[in-house]
């Protein structure tokens, strides 16, 4: 039973990337090799900014015998990798997946739902994993040489390791679940805290370079520390860095130890939870006033109430928002970090206003709200569909949408920018038309990619938000889209006036955005009626 | 009021409605009777432009669903099988989204709420979240929303299903009142007694074939419309 269940949880996992959701429109093979050669320009390009990273840390450390502070670096961001990318999906998963119902109804054992779920979730996590595990492989041997029994020990702890994440990630996604059937403002509450947490991670990424310095300045204190503080981690830092088997085999049986525990404990709870359902406060009949709006306002207000409504469309398609802000903030107190280290490292011929471009242009297109609005869309389709509405306008208000999410986001950040970097106001406009006219052409592009890789048979909305097809193509096309400029820059800086090229960059993201709506208004209209 | 003229839609290799004919007049409630898959709700959903079909015409008060879907669709409301409704918005808010769609002035988006909220006893309820709902709130809720902007037809698609004994026989008298009034209902059902004393007309479709449709009257004969959707079925089969 537990391979039949893990077998259609792969298969939704992955279907979720390989196939559209109408019977109409199959995935060529030339489609297919395209989706591979952008995963292996992705995975390819994290791999190796992640080996440069870790030469900078393994380089030091491991030449100085402390290749166990090298080992526990790794472990403490494969742990928090796992565990941030695990949790959220494991709330949506085990306790809150639309087939739970029908799974229980059966003559199924709890424990196999759980299992099948739990190891879905493995298998998300090492995928993850696998942009560190490769380059922290490559640095250690390049730079330790190659030792057999150290490479075999760390490349088992890794396939280890998830299980005691995963545990952590259940037990939290467990608690989530209950909190939010518990209290009253729990979806507030929820958004507030996944935005703290990326609050967290970006201030700790801010100051990257300053906590790589105190790692290689104190890797012995540090390995004390996690002694100390996490000694499972410990034991698999000094299991790979000295070969000590025996200190690998006690992680193993611990890490199995807590996994099963973990596993006793939810699957024993597991009806319980699943039974606890969304919070419903009723509220008291009050006669309020009824307030009247057009056709387009009442659009923007339904998918704006949606948006708003749904954690996990909210927080990542409106991630980008928060990062404009947070560099917006940036460019003010940190303005030398731009002026000096960033100019010099990005070489002449790039201006601070040039940067900040680059920058809210990036932050923007980390917002793709409209990539997943027509999967998201499907249970109402026929609802929508029947009402006396163009389908351009239904479309329109998902762009639309993405607009008001993100432009007014974008001015805060260009603003707060020409203030920080001591722009001058020509600056100010140039980076303004440059992101919002970028940030347009997104909205754009993410709709057509939905339109072309729709995902209607989704369990929940995570799935179609965080791992479609469409939210992938329209995140490399964005970062493609986004990165631009950079290129640009570098080719033409030697011939033209900086602030032209900026200019140049408006006029392109403005036509590719006027191109783009006119394939909505033809083509996209004519697939969404298809429908 | 609605003109169905030779319609067909295949899916793939699958006809589910084939070169079907069917009319339907003003004050007419016309039941559409057949077995699961027969191509009621691919027929319906044709109607409201909800779908796109391979050939045929359908005309809603003289005008092409093709040509003209929107001028169409503020004539007609839509009830599916399965109310799938906005579930992040409130009751009211949802059927405050529908009246702005059908621009509807305050005062009468105000009178027809409350009219059928009251009748179907759901007024206490539409400030409530929908995804609170039972299945029969939600099909009571899909109800009033379409029935708000008094369309001049309307297409149910099973809207006896979930819905209590009380409300069935609610919603039968306003369907009677619809038409009374001049409006025309167009619904699927596969509840053959409530088919055989409410409509004045029934169509019979099987594998996307209209195999008879006329006055409910001359369909039954001295029979039943059980007896006689079973034999036609059988000779059928």
């Amino acid at each position: 039973m537990f391979f039949i269940l893990f077998k259609t949880r792969m298969l939704s996992l992955f279907s979720s990337f390989f196939r559209v959701s109408s019977s109409k429109r199959k995935m060529t093979p030339l489609t297919y090799a395209g989706i591979a050669v952008v995963a292996v320009y992705v995975l390819g390009s994290l791999i190796f900014s992640n080996i440069a990273m870790l030469k900078a840390i393994g380089g030091q450390l491991i030449p100085a015998g402390l290749a166990s502070t090298y080992f526990a670096v790794i472990g403490l961001i494969l742990f928090s990798l796992g565990f941030v990318g695990s949790i959220f999906v494991a709330q949506m998963q085990l306790f809150q997946a639309r087939d739970n119902d029908l799974l229980l109804s059966m003559p199924i054992k709890p424990m196999a739902i759980l299992a099948s779920r739990i190891a879905m979730i493995i298998s998300l996590v090492y995928i993850y994993q696998v942009i560190f595990v490769i380059p922290a492989i490559y640095v250690y041997i390049k730079v330790a040489g190659f030792k057999l029994l150290n490479c075999i020990i760390f490349i088992v702890l890794c396939l280890i390791l998830p299980l005691m994440t995963t545990s952590l990630s259940s037990l939290a996604g467990w608690g989530t679940a209950t909190l939010s059937a518990r209290m009253r403002n729990s979806r507030i509450i929820s958004v507030i805290a996944i935005f703290l947490f990326i609050g967290v991670y970006m201030l700790i990424s801010f100051r990257m370079q300053h906590y790589m310095n105190v790692i290689i300045q104190k890797g012995n204190t540090i390995i004390a520390a996690i002694k100390k503080v996490f000694y499972p981690m410990y034991l698999f830092a000094d299991a790979a860095g000295e070969g000590n088997i025996i200190n690998a085999l006690i992680f193993i049986a611990l890490s199995v130890a807590v996994f099963l525990i973990v596993c006793f404990l939810i699957a024993r709870k597991f009806l319980k939870i699943t039974s606890l359902g969304q919070n419903v406060y009723k509220k008291e009949y009050k006669k309020t006033q009824i307030k009247v709006g057009n056709k387009k306002s009442a659009l923007l207000k339904k998918d704006l109430s949606y948006f708003t409504n749904t954690i996990g469309y909210l927080t990542n398609a409106g991630l980008g928002s928060v990062f404009l802000v947070v560099f917006g903030v940036f460019t003010i107190f940190g303005r030398d970090i731009i002026n000096t280290q960033l100019l010099q490292s990005f070489g002449e011929g790039f201006s601070p206003a040039m940067i900040a471009a680059l920058a809210i242009g990036f932050c923007g297109a980390v917002n793709m709200v409209t990539a997943p609005a027509i999967s998201l869309e499907s249970k109402y389709m026929s609802i929508i569909k029947s009402l006396p509405i163009a389908s351009i306008d239904v479309l329109m208000t998902k762009v639309k949408l993405h607009l008001l999410v993100t432009q007014p986001f974008i001015f805060v950040a260009a603003l707060l920018s020409t203030f920080g970097l001591k722009l001058t106001p020509v600056e100010f406009v140039l980076i303004w038309a440059e992101t919002g006219l970028l940030n347009l052409l997104m909205g754009f592009a993410g709709l057509i990619i939905n339109l072309r890789f729709p995902k209607f048979d989704w369990i929940n909305e995570t799935l179609v938000v965080k791992q479609s097809m469409s939210t992938f193509l329209t995140m490399m096309v964005g970062m493609g889209a986004a990165l631009l400029p950079l290129f640009g820059n570098m080719i033409a800086a030697e011939y033209l006036d900086l602030q032209f090229i900026m200019f140049i960059f408006v006029a392109i993201y403005g036509i590719a955005s006027f191109v783009l709506y006119r394939v909505l208004k033809t083509w996209g209209v004519r697939v969404y009626e298809s429908y | 009021m609605l003109k169905i003229e030779n319609l067909t839609k295949t899916y793939g290799t699958k006809t589910a409605v084939d070169n079907l004919s069917l009319e339907i007049n003003s004050g007419e409630i016309y039941g559409f009777i057949g077995h699961n898959g027969a191509g009621k709700t691919t027929t319906i959903k044709a109607c409201c432009g909800i779908l796109a079909f391979d050939s045929g015409e359908i005309y809603i008060d003289g005008l092409s669903i093709k040509e003209n879907p929107v001028e169409c669709k503020k004539r007609i409301a839509y009830i599916p099988d399965n109310p799938d409704l906005y579930e992040f918005m409130s009751g009211m808010k949802y059927l405050n989204f529908i009246a702005d769609v059908y621009e509807l002035s305050k005062a009468d988006r105000e009178r027809e709420i409350n009219k059928y909220a009251g009748i179907l006893g759901l007024a206490d309820e539409l400030h409530n979240p929908i995804s609170s709902y039972s299945h029969g709130m939600k099909q009571k809720l899909a109800l009033i929303s379409a029935l708000i902007h008094n369309p001049k037809l309307m297409f149910l698609d099973e809207p006896f299903v979930g819905l209590d004994p009380m409300a069935a026989h609610l919603l039968k008298g306003i369907m009677r009142e619809k038409c009374n009034a001049g409006g025309a209902i167009f619904f699927s059902t596969h509840v053959l007694e409530v088919a055989e004393k409410l409509c004045d007309k029934v169509a019979i479709i099987k594998e996307g074939k209209l195999v008879i449709a006329g006055n409910t009257a001359e369909v039954i004969g001295e029979s039943s419309l059980e007896s006689v959707f079973l034999e036609l079925s059988e000779n059928k089969a």
